[in-house]
């Protein structure tokens, strides 16, 4: 692979890593979901970097007291960890989106019509 | 956290994998806060567990294996970046621990794989063992033919996997993997020893070329060796290259070859592929050819219509160390006449053996009267100091066919060797110069025209007719037949007969010695400068002195046969006759005879004694 190729590759990910919080938050703010859900769902959408990525983000929004998460047995496999959001989580989302209305319209604006 | 080697079934080089991945998330982690590394590893565990539930679920599979670890984790990303998603600020700078998660089998073990089988999985266990493509050793166990005879031992030899693996390591199951390791390195030796010495042989051997030394030392083994280890060396690069070639068809069209691109087998292939090729285009392997085993040359004539020569080129390969033949096969219009001419040499070294072969010509040709003339003639043959080829010729020839062979050019000292049997009629050769040694069964053997140190002619079976012999050493054998001469001239010379007759005309001799069992003896002209023997048993003795040198001695003796010498009388020997019980009438009785007289020693059991003067004289 040469230097090019990996620069976009990095940019990429750069440009997914800024909004996967938030979409981390939003996507645990509907129902409650173990962390493979989060991956598959952030798949589908095709936001997801690395599969591994994703537990250390939870990890460090739940140290920012931003999401809970309880144990809760599973009737095929393993006992799984749910994570729901937390009512400073809540807050924050909220701003987040709100943020992100702006910045949505104004790249709009600038890189052209949808 | 939750350990999944106690909820699932893990090959070794899968657990092995996981916990490389787990010491490398730790490595990372090392500078993070301890409970989140713990936290992280629980949910990947987590991660991990799912993903082996839905894999297993899916394949079908019992077990978990490498393949589907190594899968997950590519999945999950380096430990590196996962563990530098926490985010958390780094306490101190500290020297990055490089440990590469790639799994690092330490204790691997050989044994029948369970997911790569097709009958008893050993080649599977091979290829996960070598890290060699299983296919590829299907192929070589199908297609070396003693493989499937190995396939089978080793499937007794090599545990099941299953069994192996699951769980009780017993005292029992030690003993099979430690007889199972033996076994294999037995076998292995089996295989790599003799190929490493064949190796090393030929490599010091060739270095022994190159310092100008010998290297073939005349062992026939060391040649049939390398000539093994060098067929086993093609065979395995030609092999090798079908097996590329297949591989990057396969991946053109179907995206799937039997070795993973990047992998460790294609750099190899690879490498041994290129080694073939510039082996194929650069190396000249016929040059080789003569060492292995026995070769022969065949030609094929056809008379009358042609007259063939045949050469024996310089281009022809020719074993130093073996026994070439040349076989020299021809017939007639109407199949009834075969000729094979069997040539065969060894020499002390190549070139001089096949110098050996180039320097004679056999040809085989119809004279005017329609009679097969067959020639052996030497080009050159006077420049080999040793060593002359050792020429056999197996001479078919049908009843009622005439033979002719000529020789020519055979110089002093070159011994010629005919032997010539499954024949009704007459071999005649002519003009043999040099060493001659005969040997003819079931026909007649003509031979005449010949000035050679040595001839010896060898029947069985048949008469002897020899006219003009010019030679030092004669030796004429025959076991059933009449012995029939003429002109004969050699220093030392002796003629037996087991039942036939001996009827010679003109002899100049330093030695004569004549023996029959059975047959008369009939010698005309005969003259003898030192010494002569006749003897006969049953048969009748008829001598006709020419002239007997001075002081020469001669014994005459017969134990049945009636004896009659003629003596020429302006010489007149000293004749000394004796008779058992047969009459004796000597016409030398009274002839004086001086002291350097030849004396004559005329011995007789039951015949009679005639000894007559030779008027004429």
């Amino acid at each position: 692979m040469n230097d090019n190729e990996n620069l976009v590759k990095n940019k990429i990910k750069e440009l997914k890593k800024g909004v996967l919080e938030l979409a981390v938050l939003k996507i645990i703010s509907d129902r409650e979901r173990y962390g493979y859900d989060i991956i598959e769902v952030l798949k589908s959408v095709s936001l997801a970097t690395s599969e591994g990525t994703i537990y250390p983000l939870l990890t460090r929004l739940k140290n920012e007291g931003l999401i809970l998460y309880k144990w809760e047995e599973s009737d095929k496999g393993p006992p799984r960890k749910y994570y729901t959001i937390s009512a400073k989580g809540s807050e924050l989302m909220a701003e987040l989106l709100n943020e992100w209305k702006k910045i949505d319209t104004g790249l709009i604006k600038i890189l052209g019509g949808r | 956290m939750r350990n999944l080697n106690d909820f699932y079934s893990f090959t070794n080089e899968a657990q092995k994998a996981l916990a490389n991945f787990f010491v490398s998330i730790k490595n990372e982690g090392q500078n993070y806060p301890a409970e989140d590394i713990e936290e992280l590893m629980e949910s990947l565990t987590e991660h991990i567990e799912i993903l082996i539930c839905e894999k297993l679920r899916y394949s079908g599979n019992q077990r978990v294996d490498a393949q589907m670890i190594l899968e997950i984790l590519y999945s999950l990303g380096e430990p590196a970046e996962i563990v530098s998603e926490l985010g958390a600020e780094k306490s101190e700078r500290r020297e990055k621990v490089n440990i590469k998660y790639k799994y690092i089998p330490v204790q691997k073990m050989l044994c029948r794989s369970s997911r790569d089988r097709w009958i008893f999985g050993v080649c599977g266990g091979f290829g996960e063992y070598f890290g060699v493509s299983s296919l590829l050793l299907r192929f070589l166990f199908v297609f070396s033919g003693v493989g499937i005879l190995f396939y089978l031992l080793l499937s007794f030899l090599i545990p099941d996997e299953t069994r192996m693996e699951s769980g009780e390591k017993s005292h029992g199951a030690d003993l099979i993997i430690s007889a199972v390791r033996v076994g294999f390195l037995f076998f292995m030796s089996l295989i790599y020893i003799p190929v490493i010495a064949a190796f090393s042989i030929t490599a010091l051997m060739a270095f022994a070329g190159l310092i100008g030394l010998d290297p073939f030392l005349n062992i026939p083994f060391t040649g049939y060796l390398i000539g093994m280890v060098l067929e086993f060396t093609i065979f395995v690069l030609s092999f090798s290259v079908l097996v590329l070639l297949l591989n990057f068809i396969m991946q053109a069209h179907f995206n799937r070859g039997f070795l993973k691109i990047g992998s460790r087998n294609v750099y190899a292939f690879s490498v041994v592929a290129s080694l073939a090729v510039i082996a194929l285009v650069f190396g000249n392997f016929n040059k080789y050819n003569k060492y292995i085993g026995e070769s022969s040359e065949h030609f094929n004539f056809k008379t009358p219509q042609h007259s063939v020569t045949m050469v024996f080129d310089e281009k022809q390969s020719y074993s130093p160390l073996f026994e070439k033949n040349i076989e020299i096969t021809g017939s007639d219009e109407t199949g009834s006449i075969e000729v094979s001419v069997v040539k065969s040499s060894y020499g002390p070294d190549e070139e001089t053996a096949r110098e050996y072969c180039n320097d004679i010509e056999v040809k085989a040709d119809m004279d005017s009267e329609g009679k097969l003339l067959f020639s052996v003639s030497a080009k050159d043959i006077s420049r080999h100091y040793y060593n002359f080829p050792k020429l056999k010729f197996i001479i078919k020839i049908p009843s009622n066919m005439e033979f002719k062979v000529e020789t020519n050019n055979f110089e002093n000292k070159r011994h010629f060797r005919w032997i010539s049997w499954h024949g009704e009629n007459a071999v005649s050769i002519y003009k043999i110069k040099g060493t001659a040694e005969i040997e003819v069964e079931n026909m007649n053997l003509n031979a005449s025209d010949i000035d050679s140190q040595k001839l010896s002619l060898n029947g069985a079976n048949g008469n002897i007719y020899a006219r003009q012999i010019k030679t030092g050493d004669l030796k004429i054998q025959l076991t059933n037949g009449n012995i029939k001469a003429e002109k004969l001239e050699f220093h030392k010379g002796s003629m037996q007969s087991a039942t036939g007759n001996i009827k010679v005309e003109s002899i100049k001799a330093d030695f004569l010695k004549c023996e029959s069992k059975v047959g008369n003896i009939s010698l005309y002209k005969i003259s003898i400068n030192n010494e002569s023997e006749v003897v006969s048993k049953v048969g009748n003795i008829k001598i006709e002195y020419a002239a007997l040198e001075e002081k020469s001695s001669h014994d005459v003796s017969s134990e049945v046969g009636n004896i009659s010498l003629r003596l020429s009388y302006a010489h007149p020997p000293r004749v000394v006759a004796k008779s058992n019980v047969g009459n004796i009438f000597n016409e030398f009785e009274d002839v004086k005879f001086n002291e350097n007289s030849a004396a004559i020693n005329v011995k007789s059991k039951v015949g009679n004694i005639k000894i007559n003067k030779d008027e004429l004289d």
